[in-house]
């Protein structure tokens, strides 16, 4: 008996010891702040048409546009070989060598959806793939309060009968920088129905965006752009693409009207300093 | 004359233990694996580092112990040289000291610090443990004390925090736990074990922030109220009456935020997705009951979980993070084939029973029947199995076992492949051992795995299999299997030629395995289908494997 009231009177004690504690400031949502920097960061999604929870990272990306509109610009990389392959009702074929090519070089995804913001690779992450969807936001807001070591700008002419794009990128410093700085230019295409996994079901008529068809410059990890900078003066690079025609490449649409022309310079260590968009046809 | 030689050996035996107790013992353990991967694009071990560029991984685990006069240390050096355990599609390199510990007891008062190993209860709401396989190494870096209040109660408190490989987790944990046996007076026939333990989580300032931030961008309905302070308290019981033992335990979390990959999420644009942080209350309820007597026994468990996926840190994934252990409810099967499917415990909600009925009549004869009955909580259905074994034993000439096991299994679920139908299975096994002279014995090994076919007219999943085995041994030193796993009939899933068609593929394995007094060897061959592989009671999905393995394991 008298070992059983030992017990329980322990088990009291413990109760209350561990219970007494429990009050603490509750924690407050804060509203999203949108910072001045000028910086648009870009996010490079890897994903796939048979990724059940790919549809969440695209949506989530999208959702961050609405609120930094014109801050964030997105490409979505069906790299393969993983949950990439069409479906058997699909039409098109996001797949692209290029695609693995741009994975491995980031630091090669172990998980879709994944996303690079900025390439950089943050403090708590083992790789610069972010295979957590909701730990995007925060370091999408850890980038957007850099201050950029310049703007970017894209004028695109596009000739409808040759479908050649003339693609001039102008970067603006904004400070004095003694390394060197690569231009990425790329290739995308929106607007493109065509089927794609969910968590409990295939969606029929999904509609891909942002998807990339191709690199505009040589090196896939970016051209020379500048091997310095000197603020307010302006650098530049033009570029001329062909749009090939879908017989000539039946994977994917190629409507000129959906396509865009991404834009992104890096620094010596690889991370994205700044990004642009521009629609092929404005 | 015998009682006097008797006497004079029990007093050499008891001066020799005495003289031992003053001396120091050291000793150890030493785990190390190679992999020579080679690449084979058509079972889909290709497109991983390992494959394509690094070709060899090790992981190696060195433990030297030291222990003189109640006082002991200890320390574990370890190595990862392109190691796929950590993630099977990655590479992970590193070393160091993976853990250190040093404990003494003083009279009644126990004090241990370093890397501890630990659990409350089952397990339920906190367990420190190891899996070497899936990399799961879940130390508490900290401090632990343990005090004997009565011969039958003791209790412990501890604080510290998690290992992440040579780190640690940023969140602090703390606990406490009494647990106590009483049995009545004499009597060896009823006993109680009865236990009460609390563990609290605090998670880290930069933690919170992350988790706020990632809320912050859902849309006011979805937000949920995360705190800094987790609690989990759980109450258990063992009772036992002659041949009978009731276990029964119950555990509470308070409202906390996790992730929850079902919960519907309002997007800014677009449909609605799934997967999104979500808060709640968690409790498990769980209980087995087992009766034994010569020739039979019988155990009964049950389980009900709800929003238990207690982690360090709300915004981890699969197997990193996890605080506690929740007791599987499907047998671990041991054929390649029968333990091809295996039921993933589900974190968030599963209710669950296990029943196994072992019947023995004689010394010959055993028979066993398994049954695994788990749904989630809407009744879904997630996991079905029947497992029966005869065992038939002709002495000191061969060992006969057979049997047939039927799954039910929710690849939707536990593959996460929407739109895909239930798996089914039937697959008979037989094993037969026969014992030769001169210390050899040869085992046969064959299953034959059918599954359903889906309502496109496709198999399943990789369709049928059939497996095969050899295994000599010579003891006490050697033994030599060779065994295939054959794709006989393809399904939805199999590897494809160029036309399109399921290719009917082999996966081979063989090994060789040396034992010497306290170190055993191997080396294999083998090329391994991708699936779940579980351990100890965690799962963890795995690419196909290729190449060759070897393995050392010693104690000294």
């Amino acid at each position: 008996m008298k070992k059983f009231n030992t017990f329980f009177a322990s088990l009291a004690a413990l109760i209350l010891l561990t219970f007494s504690a429990c009050e603490e400031q509750m924690v407050v949502i804060p509203e999203i702040s949108n910072p001045d920097t000028g910086r648009v960061v870009l996010i490079e999604e890897i994903t796939g048409v048979r990724c059940p929870n790919c549809p969440a990272g695209a949506a989530t990306i999208e959702g961050f546009k609405q609120l930094f509109p014109g801050k964030v610009i997105s490409i979505a990389y069906h790299s393969p070989p993983f949950l990439v392959a069409p479906l058997s009702s699909s039409q098109y074929d996001f797949r692209r060598d290029e695609a693995q090519d741009i994975d491995q070089l980031i630091g090669e995804s172990i998980g879709k959806p994944s996303a690079a913001i900025n390439r950089v690779q943050f403090a708590d992450e083992q790789r610069t793939w972010v295979d957590f969807i909701d730990k995007w936001q925060g370091y999408l807001q850890e980038e957007l309060n850099k201050i950029p070591a310049l703007f970017l700008d894209i004028d695109n002419v596009y000739n409808s009968e040759t479908r050649e794009v003339q693609i001039r990128v102008t970067g603006t410093p904004q400070g004095t920088f003694n390394s060197e700085f690569f231009l990425t230019v790329a290739v995308l295409e929106n607007n493109m129905i065509d089927p794609q996994l969910d968590q409990n079901q295939e969606i029929e008529d999904y509609e891909h965006n942002h998807v990339f068809h191709a690199l505009v410059n040589d090196n896939i990890g970016g051209d020379l752009f500048a091997s310095s900078l000197t603020i307010d003066e302006e650098v530049s690079k033009t570029f001329t693409f062909t749009l090939p025609t879908n017989e000539e490449d039946p994977k994917v649409p190629w409507v000129a009207e959906n396509c865009e022309i991404v834009a992104f310079v890096t620094n010596a260590a690889g991370t994205v300093e700044q990004a642009a968009k521009a629609k092929v046809i404005e | 004359m015998k009682k006097l030689f008797t006497l004079i050996v029990l007093s050499t035996a008891l001066i020799t233990g005495l003289h031992a107790q003053d001396k120091a013992v050291i000793g150890g353990s030493l785990q190390a694996n190679g992999n020579f991967f080679i690449r084979d694009s058509i079972i889909g071990a290709a497109n991983i580092p390992q494959y394509d560029r690094q070709l060899f991984g090790s992981d190696v685990w060195m433990t030297l112990n030291y222990a003189y006069k109640g006082f002991e240390v200890g320390m574990r050096f370890d190595m990862f040289n392109n190691s796929n355990l950590l993630n099977p599609t990655g590479s992970y390199t590193a070393q160091g000291i993976g853990r250190w510990y040093a404990k003494k007891k003083f009279n009644k008062l126990g004090v241990s610090a370093g890397y501890l190993y630990d659990q409350i209860g089952s397990g339920i709401i906190y367990r420190a443990y190891e899996l070497r396989p899936l990399l799961i190494d879940q130390a508490l870096y900290g401090l632990r004390l343990t005090y004997d209040l009565t011969p039958n109660i003791s209790a412990k408190v501890f604080t510290g925090r998690q290992k992440q490989q040579f780190d640690t987790s940023e969140s602090i944990l703390r606990g406490a736990a009494f647990d106590g046996y009483f049995s009545l007076s004499d009597s060896t026939y009823f006993s109680l074990a009865p236990g009460i333990g609390v563990i609290a989580r605090t998670l880290s300032d930069n933690n919170m922030e992350q988790i706020v931030t990632a809320i912050s961008g859902y849309l006011p309905e979805d937000q949920s109220k995360p705190r800094f302070n987790t609690y989990a308290a759980t109450v258990y019981n063992t009772l036992t009456y002659k041949n009978f033992s009731w276990y029964a335990e119950a555990a509470y979390k308070s409202n906390e935020v996790f992730f929850d990959p079902f919960a519907e999420r309002k997007q800014l644009v677009g449909e609605n997705t799934f997967g999104r942080l979500n808060s709640g209350r968690g409790m498990v309820l769980y209980s087995t009951l087992s009766w034994a007597t010569k020739g039979f026994g019988i155990n009964v468990e049950a389980k009900r979980t709800q929003n238990f996926d207690f982690r360090t840190n709300p915004l981890l994934r699969l197997n990193f993070g996890l605080m506690n252990f929740l007791p599987p409810m499907a047998r671990q099967n041991t054929f390649r084939l029968t333990a091809r499917y295996a039921a993933v415990t589900q974190f968030l909600g599963e209710q669950a029973f296990l029943a196994d009925i072992r019947y023995a009549p004689s010394r010959k004869l055993q028979f066993l029947v398994n049954g695994s009955y788990i749904d989630d909580l809407n009744g879904n259905l997630l996991y079905r199995e029947i497992f029966t074994e005869i065992i038939f034993k002709k002495k000191r000439k061969y060992t006969l076992t057979g049997g047939l096991q039927r799954q039910i299994y929710n690849q939707e679920i536990y593959f996460v492949k929407p739109e895909t139908e239930n798996i089914k299975t039937w697959v008979p096994y037989v094993d037969l051992l026969i014992k030769m002279k001169k210390r050899k014995a040869v085992r046969f090994e064959f299953q034959y795995m059918n599954v359903n076919t889906n309502s496109k007219g496709e198999k399943t999943d990789y369709g049928d299999w059939l497996n095969g085995l050899v295994e000599f041994s010579i003891a006490p030193h050697w033994t030599f299997t060779v065994s295939d796993m054959y794709n006989a009939n393809p399904g939805k899933a199999s590897p494809k030629d160029e036309n399109g068609e399921g290719i009917k593929a082999h996966y081979p394995r063989a090994d060789i395995f040396y034992t010497y007094k306290n170190s055993r060897f191997s080396l294999s061959y083998v090329k391994q289908v991708e699936g779940i592989v579980c351990t100890g009671g965690i799962c963890r999905l795995e690419p196909a494997f290729s190449g060759w393995q070897m393995t050392v394991n010693s104690t000294f």
